[in-house]
């Protein structure tokens, strides 16, 4: 199945993604950023907050922004 | 449930993204930042090969640059891959739920309509043990089709607390209410681009909960700034100079540089040469060998000063024009 997956982390671009049915949005973080931690994420599906353990739907919009980014001078 | 203002706000969200369409060259901006970081990292590979073996410290710090480089390239490109994809615009009922997802995020929003703005306010923020107090988050509706020139945003401190030698800093990332946005400029603009209000907002507030000691406009450590050890003037700390006599901390006014040696001390361990005037420092201070005054090098010839050697001279010749007893 399809979810519309928007990394905000670095280009924060949008885009479908091939996804099995049942991956649940903390399999889905664990996919597509490997090693980095979910505390330092807010994930939104739909824009809502969900459980980690909520199962994606077909066309699920997942969005994943760090909390903290470095700005500059 | 859709309310009217929210329909309002999203109709004219919607026309400034076309409106930016029109006027919008998708290769422009992404193809000179690509372009740029490519050139930083080919500069950086040349330099490293010219430290080879022979200067590994310089080496280590250029490949640490390297990869930093590497990986701002790598955004940029994609940025730049993704903006040639045909682009589709939000519908309505995408943007107002983008509006009741802020709500829910940000426990609400305020428009504007004289101004066309939309506005969140986040949390009072604090960085290390500094509060800097909630702030507003405005984006200006009118200003969407122009964001590649123009900033479309401020960042409005609700209850300022700025460093005290500089009011117009509000944070360490935000300067005359324009937030410098580092590492989220490529998703703040995509995010932009594309109708997403929440994640726009969301990775505003993102920088503002962040503190990068490596870049900012103001340091958080002096933000109560040090003051002068003589005048008080509370001071930033690029303009506090540290005298190396008595280490203490003084502003421009209270310290000066040795004629001499060039070295930093307050007007207290400098001295006055008697001769031309100039500030000198206790080591490069000399007593003449005659009178005894205090003299830069400069101002001495063999260990006397100008004035002691004419009187000198004036002896002598009237040693000499004197007939023999």
């Amino acid at each position: 199945m399809k979810v519309l997956w928007i990394n905000n982390d670095g280009g924060g671009f949008a885009d479908y993604v091939e996804v099995v049915p049942g991956t649940t949005v903390k399999q889905f973080f664990e996919e597509r950023l490997p090693g980095r931690k979910p505390e330092d994420y807010l994930i939104r599906v739909n824009r809502q907050h969900v459980a980690s353990d909520c199962a994606l739907q077909e066309g699920d919009r997942v969005s994943m922004t760090p909390t903290k980014i470095e700005g500059a001078a | 449930m859709c309310d009217k203002t929210s329909v309002k706000v999203a109709n004219l969200v919607l026309q400034a993204l076309h409106a930016h369409r029109e006027g919008y060259d998708p290769q422009a901006g992404p193809r000179r930042s690509a372009t740029t970081s490519l050139e930083e990292v080919l500069a950086l590979c040349r330099k490293i090969d010219k430290c080879a073996n022979r200067l590994p410290l310089a080496r280590a710090s250029l490949e640490r640059e390297l990869a930093d480089a590497a990986s701002h390239c790598r955004v940029n490109l994609e940025c730049l891959a993704m903006r040639r994809r045909r682009r589709r615009f939000p519908s309505m009922r995408e943007l107002v739920g983008e509006l009741e997802a802020l709500r829910a995020e940000f426990g609400g929003w305020s428009f504007e309509p004289k101004e066309e703005s939309l506005s969140v306010a986040t949390e009072p923020v604090e960085l290390e043990g500094v509060p800097l107090g909630p702030f507003r988050i405005r984006l200006d509706l009118k200003r969407l089709p122009f964001m590649e020139t123009r900033p479309v945003y401020k960042v409005i401190a609700l209850e300022p607390n700025p460093p005290a030698w500089n009011k117009s800093i509000t944070h360490p990332h935000v300067r005359n209410d324009l937030l410098c946005e580092g590492g989220a400029n490529s998703a703040i603009e995509t995010a932009l681009i594309e109708g997403r209000l929440h994640d726009f907002f969301l990775l505003v507030a993102a920088v503002l909960r962040n503190y990068n000691r490596a870049s900012p406009f103001a340091r958080l450590e002096s933000w109560d700034g040090v003051p002068c050890a003589d005048c008080g003037n509370v001071t930033a700390e690029e303009d506090r100079y540290t005298c190396q006599s008595c280490e203490q901390e003084f502003c421009d006014g209270c310290s000066s540089a040795c004629k001499e040696c060039d070295t930093v001390a307050c007007l207290s361990c400098l001295s006055r040469c008697q001769g031309c005037g100039g500030s000198v420092c206790g080591d490069c201070l000399k007593a003449c060998r005659a009178c005894g005054e205090a003299y830069c090098e400069s101002c001495l010839e063999k260990g006397v000063c100008d004035s002691c050697r004419e009187d000198s001279h004036e002896m002598e010749k009237t040693e000499a024009e004197e007939p023999a007893a």
